[in-house]
């Protein structure tokens, strides 16, 4: 790593670690924990997706039976078995990892398995994990697990110690995308991505490959899962298993751009700053129709992502950002609200096409015939 | 025994219904380049409209008549936008999984996440049933059997035996030849995503006749359906009611046997297993050649 880089994460890493003192001596409310917390969460959920589903181009829609994983694995050592929090968590981790690797083993074995048959397979997955986890009386049996008050150390709250477990996950999760893109793995799931058979023939070892970045996408998601089990402290599987998780994961990476480590982290902030102020009561509903049409969007115009884009006109992305949320405040807008708007503004200067689109013809047109020509 | 038969019996109809769902995810896979969850959407839209007119009086049965032609009108107008936006399947997947959670998050605007079903009295074909000897069919489901069966097998003749199906099937292989041939692709291709909306304009008022409708039904379907889909062979009308069957009688029987928790992961298993046996699917998909 570059040494500016170094401290550029050195800064935000000491940044972040001072926020929750800095709230409490400034009397700011504590929801702003909260909402880092869950930032933290997206962004650990996002990376984990993205290290097998961007990277190597394996989409999967399972991303809630990794999660749903963690989150049980969690729960039920807590509730069923008393283990201690911090190793139930440990706990989910190794949930998520083993139904990752248990998906990994049978799928990765048949050539056919994937594209649009792999997504269908993790959907289905994440669907039967669902009823099983509704049906079997061990698991949760369809009442749902209330985990007890529990007492944390150094005479921390629950919101303060979920913000420092919520910002290590989120850190390890950072930490493993950027190593997997980074290292020889990496640039083995970015051949698989282009042409798995090329990749093979020169000699990548593609199921080992696989294997290994789904385990980690199955670990990391399950770790965040574990945490967030404490944070929602009453786990019920409709909830867990909700289509919510998968689709906010799978819009960030989409609108951040799949091929960086950084584009998960990027789409995390953007969705979660908007979904955030649209998650109020009666909002649930706005907010799925937002994100949804938002999906829609970015797919049929910006496939690659923002990413590439936050290296063109990043600088100004930022400074109409900041502008916006200076004005917005200064007008008397809470925090929270101008940031959205701030955050939203800036990701439409990003997502603006380079110049006028060349006129294409629309309907039963022959749009692909005149490329043709033209070409 | 007769407990077993009964189960097959209803295994078969429930499956055949499954199919009817299923008909037009397999042909849009198959020919049009689209695994579309917005089907889902057009089914459950369906539905939700049918529960509003039979609420206000209109026969279930007349609202079916009504559902081929609006779900043709509606087919195709989906196949235009797709075809205006130029997805490719990948591609297509996650736009019409956005169109899918628009379309629950507006149902659960309009009509909250309660559950509907049409009254019995507006809706009485839901408890009618059709007996020989020990065994019992509802009539609903003979009538979605009985409709399954013959789209599957009419669009499968169409797809084999007429110069459009054979131009439909070549452009699968290759697109610009088949043009060069003188067929109008696109043209073939609104029609058979007609004929799929129509398959989901009419499924859709037969799943509000039978069952209760809430916004987030379309998540317990989406893993049974496909696993019909891959388990037929993609694109292949009449292996899509096979697939159906199968896993409608799996589930059917795995419920006598007192395997409650099991009877709903039926659809799941059924197709990694059949993924691990037979991975170009029950029957050839639409070329007769393995999907890549």
């Amino acid at each position: 790593m570059r040494r500016g880089a170094l401290w550029v994460v050195g800064l935000v890493v000491a940044g972040l670690l001072a926020v929750p003192t800095a709230i409490r001596s400034l009397g700011l409310p504590a929801y702003y924990l909260v909402f880092l917390y869950f930032f933290f969460f997206w962004v650990a959920q996002a990376t984990s997706w993205n290290v097998i589903s961007g990277y190597a181009g394996y989409f999967s829609f399972g991303q809630g039976a990794f999660y749903g994983a963690g989150v049980y694995g969690a729960a039920v050592l807590i509730d069923r078995h008393g283990v201690p929090y911090g190793l139930a968590i440990l706990g989910g981790a190794l949930a998520g990892a083993a139904v990752a690797c248990g998906i990994g083993l049978v799928v990765f074995r048949l050539r056919q398995i994937r594209g649009p048959v792999f997504a269908l397979v993790t959907l289905a997955v994440a669907v039967a994990l669902h009823s099983l986890v509704n049906n079997v009386r061990y698991l949760d049996g369809g009442v749902g697990i209330p985990l007890p008050k529990l007492e944390y150390p150094w005479g921390l709250s629950d919101v303060g110690f979920l913000y420092y477990a919520g910002f290590l996950v989120g850190l390890v999760a950072v930490g493993v995308g950027w190593w997997a893109y980074r290292s020889r793995l990496g640039w083995g799931l970015r051949a698989i991505h282009d042409d798995e058979r090329v990749a093979e023939g020169l000699g990548v070892p593609t199921f080992a490959h696989k294997m290994a970045a789904l385990a980690l996408s199955g670990a990391v998601a399950g770790l965040s899962g574990g945490v967030h089990a404490l944070q929602v402290r009453y786990v019920t599987a409709d909830a867990v298993f909700a289509l919510r998780v998968p689709l906010l994961v799978i819009m960030m990476c989409v609108l951040g751009g799949r091929r960086h480590w950084l584009g998960p982290v990027l789409g995390a902030g953007v969705v979660h700053a908007i979904n955030d102020r649209l998650s109020g009561p009666g909002l649930g509903q706005v907010s799925e129709v937002v994100m949804g049409l938002l999906l829609m969007v970015v797919v049929a115009t910006l496939p690659e992502g923002i990413y590439g884009r936050v290296k063109e006109r990043g600088v100004a992305a930022g400074a109409v950002g900041a502008a916006v949320i200076a004005v917005a405040t200064a007008l008397g807008t809470v925090l929270l609200d101008a940031l959205a708007i701030g955050v939203a503004a800036a990701v439409i200067l990003l997502v603006m096409p380079r110049g006028v689109p060349r006129g294409r013809r629309w309907g039963r047109g022959h749009a692909r015939d005149v490329e043709v020509a033209d070409g | 025994m007769v407990d077993l038969a009964q189960a097959a019996a209803s295994g078969v109809l429930i499956g055949a219904f499954y199919a009817l769902l299923a008909l037009g995810l397999t042909l849009g896979w198959g020919f049009l380049d689209t695994i579309d969850f917005g089907h889902f959407a057009i089914i459950f839209g369906f539905g939700y409209v049918t529960y509003e007119l039979a609420t206000r009086g209109l026969d279930p049965l007349m609202v079916l008549l009504l559902a081929a032609p609006v779900g043709c009108l509606v087919g195709a107008g989906w196949r235009f936008l797709i075809r205006a936006l130029h997805l490719d399947a990948a591609r297509s997947l996650v736009f019409t999984f956005g169109v899918l959670v628009v379309f629950e998050g507006l149902s659960k605007l309009v009509w909250t996440a309660d559950y509907r079903r049409i009254p019995i009295v507006q809706n009485p074909y839901a408890v009618g049933a059709l007996t020989v000897g020990p065994l019992a069919f509802p009539v609903t489901q003979v009538v979605s059997f009985s409709l399954a069966v013959l789209v599957a097998v009419a669009v499968s003749l169409i797809l084999k035996r007429t110069y459009a199906g054979k131009a439909l099937r070549a452009a699968v292989l290759d697109e610009e030849m088949t043009r060069a041939c003188g067929a109008d692709v696109e043209r073939l291709r609104l029609m058979l995503a007609a004929v799929s909306g129509a398959t989901g304009g009419v499924a859709g008022v037969l799943v509000a006749m039978n069952f209760a409708l809430y916004p987030n039904a379309a998540e317990q379907w989406i893993g049974l359906l496909f696993a019909a889909v891959i388990l037929g062979g993609i694109g292949n009308p009449t292996g899509v009611v096979l697939g159906g069957m199968v896993i409608g009688v799996g589930e059917a029987v795995a419920q006598v046997l007192g395997a409650t928790a099991v009877a709903r992961l039926v659809g799941a298993c059924a197709l990694l297993v059949g993924l691990l046996l037979r991975p170009e699917g029950l029957l050839p998909t639409v070329l007769g050649r393995r999907e890549g």
